[in-house]
């Protein structure tokens, strides 16, 4: 037999697998080796030391490092499928006001499309808008009750004013996701 | 056990509550198995966060035929090993060994006792070092958490005899990298328990 199986019988003796025979065999073997002697003193050297060894403890609380995790998980899981259809709303309503008017002086429709009435009618609702925003600030403070009545009365006044809150909304969801998504990578700072 | 595993069914309604206690209860284990993988405490802290974090997210897919913490120790040493693979493994040498584990000192005591308890774990630790990275694991799961052949194999998701082949390979590596010098410090670490 050679001296690597006698080798592979002393690691198999040290976990305490190695039958009877093989381990008179083996102590024969290392009586008479030289070499497998050295080696088989060194194996058992290695076996004290690790035998022995304490366990480590984490410097930190563990637990509560991840259970912010889970918690930055969850809520990442939760908003990140509304996150997604934000993003490509917002992602389709850029693309198409761009791509629309651009379409539409490349290919010289301007003229035609000044001519529908329902265009004609949107450019002057979008006049009226940022006439009403000018008589929204000269009212402002002095007299906010009319101006409440104005906008609750008025639909364009409202469509502008619905219009500024969504984006306002969006982008503090959008700061809020990326802020959430941002606190559930691994780092070492959460306190 | 029992409590264990309705912890577990709680866990996979949502209760984070649940997962806490499972956590503290094995954040010992699992904390020591990627540090005694990795060698270095914060990376190890790490490393056990993101353990348990993939314990979470994938709770359902635990087989409760299976202790619990076995499961948790696969996932723990597979992100090591996968983290030892990415890693360019940097091969230290017995006689340069790695800063000893803080947690790992006495507080109190004699400075020349800790000095002692200091020389050891560098000693362990560069030991466990020069070690590829499943031969690692072997070592690990069968010297700090006494496992079986049998055991160590289902963990690592291979047969019992390449664990016992992995065994052999990395006390044939650790006993031909032992130096005269080296092996003094190991009698004394032996010795000095």
């Amino acid at each position: 037999m050679s001296h690597e199986n006698y080798m592979m019988w002393m690691s198999l003796d040290l976990d305490g697998a190695l039958g009877g025979t093989q381990r008179a065999a083996l102590r024969q073997h290392v009586r008479t080796c030289a070499s497998c002697a050295v080696v088989w003193e060194r194996m058992n050297l290695i076996d004290r030391t690790l035998a022995v060894q304490p366990e480590a403890s984490p410097r930190i609380d563990l637990t509560a490092r991840v259970m912010a995790r889970v918690a930055a998980h969850e809520t990442q899981r939760r908003w990140y499928p509304w996150f997604l259809v934000l993003l490509a709303g917002i992602l389709t309503a850029a693309v198409i006001s761009v791509a629309l008017p651009l379409a539409i002086v490349l290919l010289g429709l301007y003229k035609p499309l000044l001519d529908l009435p329902v265009v004609a009618t949107l450019i002057g609702y979008a006049s009226e808008g940022i006439a009403i925003v000018r008589v929204l600030a000269v009212i402002g403070g002095r007299d906010a009750g009319r101006g409440f009545t104005y906008l609750t009365t008025d639909p364009v006044a409202l469509a502008v004013v619905i219009t500024a809150l969504s984006l306002a909304a969006t982008w503090i969801g959008m700061r809020e996701t990326i802020k959430t998504m941002r606190s559930s990578e691994p780092s070492r700072q959460i306190a | 056990m029992e409590h264990e595993q309705q912890l577990i069914a709680q866990v996979v309604t949502g209760d984070q509550d649940a997962f806490a206690e499972l956590v503290e209860t094995y954040q010992r284990s699992v904390y020591n198995l990627t540090y005694r993988m990795l060698g270095e405490a914060g990376e190890a802290e790490d490393a056990a966060q993101e353990a348990f974090l993939r314990a979470y997210q994938h709770i359902d897919r635990y087989d409760a035929s299976r202790p619990f913490k076995t499961w948790l120790l696969s996932i723990a040493s597979n992100y090591c090993i996968d983290k030892l693979r990415k890693r360019r493994l940097t091969w230290l040498s017995i006689d340069e060994p790695l800063p000893p584990h803080p947690a790992l000192h006495s507080p109190e005591g004699d400075p020349e006792d800790m000095a002692l308890i200091d020389e050891r774990q560098a000693a362990v630790q560069a030991m466990l070092a020069e070690l590829a990275p499943e031969y690692r694991a072997a070592v690990i799961l069968r010297y700090w958490y006494d496992m079986s052949y049998q055991e160590i194999a289902e963990l690592l998701d291979t047969t019992e005899s390449a664990i016992k082949s992995r065994l052999f390979r990395a006390r044939q590596a650790l006993s031909d990298q032992l130096q005269p010098g080296s092996a003094a410090r190991l009698i004394v670490a032996v010795e000095g328990v």
